[in-house]
């Protein structure tokens, strides 16, 4: 494989391997040892040819184990040293390896116990969410009278202010069925529940009265409001509807 | 038919997520003690009927479940290509489950090697999020564990994990990756 080739690795490289602790964790096990300095220093050689082999593999990211490596070494020298000239040493701030080992040999086994646990998804299965009921594929079948509204939109309609406005009558606004929404929306931002006087304004001529019903119609057709038959008058609740939003 | 226990049973049922006692309570206007002790008894009764699926107490709050039983049978039914948390990630999340809220610095010396791809891959599953920032120089990302790793991992709360300590002299052999299709 050439360099090339290796460097191209890279990307995928060193994550694969744990790491330097784990190297010497594993080579502690392997020589059936126990975490203390003496046995460290026991395995300095064959970390270190481990470490010549990642460097082999032109790893880049080796910084991390040559950092253990040059420990490794310093821990061998003060082993070779007599014993007063070890106690000078005290002083010099030190990596305690000994201990870092300890401790992240706690959470490796730790991380290998956590995966022992009932995984969701593996051991365990719970109904996936795309089928789940909620929000969009909630179905809901439609409760209101429609004819009931119809009625009362009708008996409003042949009201004598409504009859059809007289000739004379020069100008007259005509009122536009989005402008009609947006007013209706905007009652419903006041309160939550509006009459039936409130949206069927007579005042306001008979052209508005047909406008808002084919609004109110629309707005029932899509979720957002619903009839209540409170007494004998109608009213209308606005409903959040999450299917979709106000086509303002 | 409409007890108490059949609404909670119903609620718990149509849930994606696990559903928490207060959230039941509040909605049914009922007592938390009332409440709480007829998630018991449903737990219960689910536990004894000869049934495939119980209710699981997880990240504080319920939810329906397979038994462990029908792990092989549903994995070939679903027949997908399994998620795989490889054991860099498993370790990253034992150390952010452990000492969170917790910064990558704290994670990396713990491992005595760089984490950044562990946490991204972990961020990304959502199983850890950033909490915050500690007040150092660089303030540096907090990190915690989610309430999927909750969920994922089928723990209550997170002090439902056994003590760190109690891995002082554990010597297992460490074997393949972990998979799981979340």
């Amino acid at each position: 494989m050439s360099k090339e080739t290796v460097r191209n690795f890279k990307s995928v490289k060193l994550d694969i391997f744990e790491g330097p602790l784990d190297l010497l964790l594993n080579l502690i096990r392997d020589n059936d040892l126990d975490i203390h300095e003496l046995s460290l220093t026991q395995i300095t050689a064959q970390y270190l040819e481990y470490v010549e082999l990642l460097n082999e593999f032109n790893f880049d990211d080796i910084g991390e184990y040559l950092v253990i490596a040059a420990e490794l070494a310093r821990l061998k020298s003060r082993s070779l040293l007599p014993l007063e000239d070890k106690e000078e040493e005290i002083e010099e701030p030190e990596m305690d390896l000994v201990k870092m080992l300890k401790e992240y040999k706690k959470y490796r086994a730790f991380s290998e116990n956590l995966k022992e646990r009932s995984l969701l998804n593996r051991d365990t299965f719970k109904r996936p969410e795309d089928l789940s009921l909620r929000s969009n594929t909630l179905w809901e079948v439609q409760k209101t009278d429609i004819w009931r509204l119809v009625t009362s939109v009708k008996k409003v309609l042949s009201l004598e202010n409504y009859r059809e406005p007289p000739d004379i009558e020069i100008e007259e606004d005509s009122v536009n069925q989005n402008e009609r929404k947006l007013e209706i929306i905007d009652d419903y931002k006041l309160k939550k529940i509006l009459k039936f006087n409130d949206v069927f304004k007579m005042s306001l001529g008979r052209e508005n009265v047909i406008v808002s019903f084919l609004v109110i119609l629309d707005m029932i057709k899509e979720g957002f409001v619903n009839i209540l038959n409170k007494d004998t008058q109608i009213q209308f609740e606005y409903k959040d509807n999450k299917n979709g939003q106000f086509k303002e | 038919m409409d007890s108490l226990k059949n609404k909670i049973e119903a609620i718990i049922f149509i849930s994606e997520n696990p559903v928490k006692l207060k959230e039941i309570a509040s909605f049914l206007k009922e007592d938390l003690t009332i409440v709480k002790e007829t998630i018991k008894e449903l737990v219960a009764d689910w536990e004894i009927r000869d049934s495939s699926i119980k209710i699981q107490e997880v990240a504080n709050g319920y939810q329906f479940r397979t038994k462990q039983e029908f792990k092989d049978l549903l994995t070939e039914y679903i027949n997908k290509k399994p998620y795989r948390l490889s054991r860099a990630g498993l370790e990253v999340l034992g150390i952010v489950a452990k000492k969170q809220p917790v910064t990558k610095i704290e994670i990396d010396k713990i491992r005595g090697v760089d984490s950044v791809g562990a946490i991204s891959v972990l961020t990304d599953r959502e199983l850890i999020k950033v909490v915050g920032e500690k007040e150092v120089p660089g303030r540096p990302y907090l990190y915690s564990t989610t309430d999927l790793f909750l969920e994922v991992f089928s723990l209550n709360t997170i002090k439902d994990l056994p003590n760190i300590e109690e891995f002082e002299s554990y010597e297992k052999e460490i074997q393949e990756d972990v998979t799981t299709s979340t």
